[in-house]
């Protein structure tokens, strides 16, 4: 059967930096950060940086729309930026060919604290439980595919949803990933040591480390157009055989990530115009990721890390910054990276620090994370120009 | 000293999970990370964990890991440096 | 049509390849004394197997038992071998005892031995970092095994996306209760064929 255009009709972001996709543009395109200096005892023991969402609007704007209390923050979080996403769009979340694919790596870990999970019906502590109630709030009827594939969850679940579409099974597919902050997250990286002692800097000489955030973003993909010019074209995700928590020194899974995804959208390395990188201003990742880049020979494409505006945000970070990308590229700016002032990788990369204008047609968005898995997807706007 | 290099061969022993690994098959003044036990990053950090959580120390900014934890015997002097 | 050239099972303390019982461990009621146990039987010396969460070694030795005289680093390259799999409880096995580090605000000393496999898809990384495997990765958390998504998924990674061999299946690991179902697929060995019934019928007890 001849493969169908995956379009990606609608998108919403509730994040650090507001609950909208307006508002999160707004504060990149104008390097405002989301990270603060955050003293929560329920997340950290000492003082530290990281993206928190404005708990306070969002518990009104649920109550608003009658989102009771059956359900975890998470969840609330999901629902609510998945019902912005459709707000205006005339689709049947209740119809066979609707499908939801989540993104999430920890979900609702908080209910590990038995105290806390006897407010809640039981087994949501398991990711499939939280996705269905998730998928039946909106009366989907469809069991939904849970990606948890640590930070790369995201960009898996994108090219999961663009394959069902591209093949027929599925109309329209709701893309939709989250993770919140948690004591549990903070303590292990913490316990890592990796986290950084301010708002991170990527690809910066003097980055320290990473910031953690919390976000859910929604990507409604389909096979009808309804208007839009942004097509998913392919992707890929590759291992680099190397360390489970350390980055291979010579890009190896990055490198074949990209360069299948590349394939898989019939075109030439030589096309991408626009990088978003993983980005997450560690000394290890980012480093390897301008090596890959620099294997790849795409030195000159712009390129830019959104992970100091909204904090590394784990389940929901490939597809917000997919959306920010995409967004981007309508809006025919280049987006800029907050945190880099000075070059601090070994290949000559061209990092973004400020908002440009330009229009682009092809971009590559990629992802690395934990078992050192790395994907990337590449996006096409049709009206860009080359 | 001998009884604290001993106990940290237990300990670390446990900690780190080495299997079939006996306290008399560590060398104390064997390199902890690049022959024999081959140990990485993430084994470092819990080596950092036991320091804290078996004997109340932490590593001071300036201090080097790589000195403290290069051997048995140089985590030993370490801790009996700095314990009260 | 691509095909299953072998399949493991590892349940109730025993272990199968291709059908065949070969390890019956049911004296011993232990999982980690049952996993170090199978570990033995490969002959395997990978002192990394040690530090390990449940979940991990149970992939571990899974895919040693299906590439056992099967090695398919010769026969494909590296990046042309994916590992795709799923379970029920994502790494909340483990995740239990991280959580155990951190509850008490007493005894409060984060392990980042643990905390590294509070990650579902850490399995896919030490299949892969023990074999040389540089493929497509993916985990997925489904309530009962979707053994029409994952035969699609799979067949797509073959057709589409260049692989040559996938290790894929079940691996769910929750305290005292699991079970391990792997068979790896190439392209043109084996004697099963890859469909979703059969993958259904590999499941059965």
């Amino acid at each position: 059967m001849k493969k169908k255009d995956v379009f990606v009709i609608a998108s919403q972001i509730v994040s650090a930096l507001g609950i909208s996709s307006e508002e999160n543009m707004h504060r990149i395109e104008t390097k405002k950060t989301g990270i603060s200096l955050t003293d929560n005892k329920d997340l950290s023991n000492e003082p530290l940086y990281c993206a928190s969402i404005d708990w306070a609007r969002m518990d009104a704007l649920f109550a608003e729309q009658k989102l009771a209390d059956e359900y975890t923050p998470f969840e609330k979080l999901m629902i609510y930026t998945a019902k912005q996403t459709f707000a205006n769009m005339d689709i049947d979340l209740s119809a066979k060919d609707t499908l939801f694919v989540i993104s999430t790596t920890k979900g609702n870990i908080s209910l590990l604290d038995e105290n806390l999970a006897a407010n809640y019906p039981s087994n949501r502590i398991h990711l499939w439980a939280a996705a269905e109630a998730i998928s039946k709030y909106f009366g989907n009827p469809n069991t939904p595919i849970i990606v948890s594939n640590a930070c790369v969850s995201g960009v898996i679940a994108i090219n999961v949803a663009s394959s069902l579409v591209s093949s027929g099974e599925y109309k329209n597919i709701v893309v939709l990933g989250g993770d919140v902050l948690s004591k549990f997250v903070i303590s292990g990286f913490q316990s890592f040591q990796s986290l950084s002692a301010g708002v991170c800097k990527p690809f910066d000489a003097d980055r320290d480390g990473l910031s953690l955030g919390e976000a859910a973003g929604c990507m409604l993909l389909s096979s009808e157009a309804k208007g839009s010019k942004i097509k998913v074209l392919g992707g890929s995700t590759h291992n680099d055989a190397n360390h489970i928590s350390g980055p291979s020194r010579t890009a190896e899974g990055f490198y074949y990530a990209a360069i299948s995804a590349i394939k898989a959208s019939n075109l030439k390395v030589s096309d991408i115009e626009y990088i978003s990188a993983h980005g997450t201003a560690t000394p290890y990742n980012d480093e390897m990721e301008a090596i890959g880049i620099g294997r790849l020979g795409l030195q000159k494409v712009p390129v830019h890390s959104l992970k100091a505006y909204w904090g590394h945000t784990l389940g929901a970070a490939g597809i917000i910054e997919s959306i920010a990308q995409i967004e981007s590229m309508r809006k025919q700016i280049l987006l800029p990276t907050l945190g880099y002032k000075q070059h601090g990788v070994s290949e000559p990369i061209n990092v973004t620090s400020n908002t440009e204008k330009a229009s682009v047609q092809y971009a590559l968005k990629l992802a690395s994370g934990f078992s050192g898995v790395n994907s990337s997807v590449v996006f096409q706007n049709v009206e860009g120009k080359r | 000293m001998d009884e604290l290099i001993e106990k940290l061969k237990v300990e670390i022993i446990e900690v780190l999970n080495l299997e079939d690994i006996e306290p008399e098959d560590i060398d104390e003044k064997d390199s902890l990370f690049n022959e024999g036990l081959g140990l990485d990053s993430i084994d470092a950090l819990e080596l950092i964990v036991l320091l804290n959580r078996n004997y109340n120390l932490r590593l001071e900014k300036d201090e080097d890991g790589i000195k403290v934890f290069y051997s048995v015997e140089s985590m030993a002097k370490y801790i009996t440096e700095h314990q009260k | 049509m691509s095909r299953i050239s072998s399949h493991i099972r590892i349940e109730d303390f025993k272990v199968w390849k291709n059908d065949e019982l070969i390890l019956d461990y049911s004296e011993t009621k232990e999982l980690n004394k049952f996993l170090k146990a199978i570990y033995k039987l490969l002959g395997m010396r990978y002192m990394k197997f040690f530090k390990m969460d449940s979940l991990s070694k149970m992939g571990l030795v899974g895919a040693e038992l299906l590439l056992e005289q099967n090695p398919i680093m010769e026969k494909y390259q590296a990046e042309e071998i994916a590992v795709v799999l799923a379970n029920s409880s994502a790494s909340l096995d483990v995740d239990r005892k991280y959580y155990k580090t951190i509850k008490d605000a007493d005894n409060y000393f984060p392990s980042p031995g643990l905390f590294v496999y509070t990650l579902p898809n850490i399995v896919l990384g030490e299949i892969c970092i023990r074999n040389g495997f540089k493929g497509e990765n993916a985990f997925f958390v489904q309530k009962e095994l979707d053994s029409n998504f994952i035969y699609k998924y799979n067949e797509d990674l073959l057709l589409q996306k260049d692989q040559n061999a996938i290790i894929s299946g079940w691996i769910e690991v929750n305290e005292s209760s699991y079970k391990a179902v792997m068979y790896l697929i190439e392209k043109e060995e084996g004697e099963m064929e890859h469909l979703p019934n059969n993958i259904k019928n590999l499941f059965l007890t």
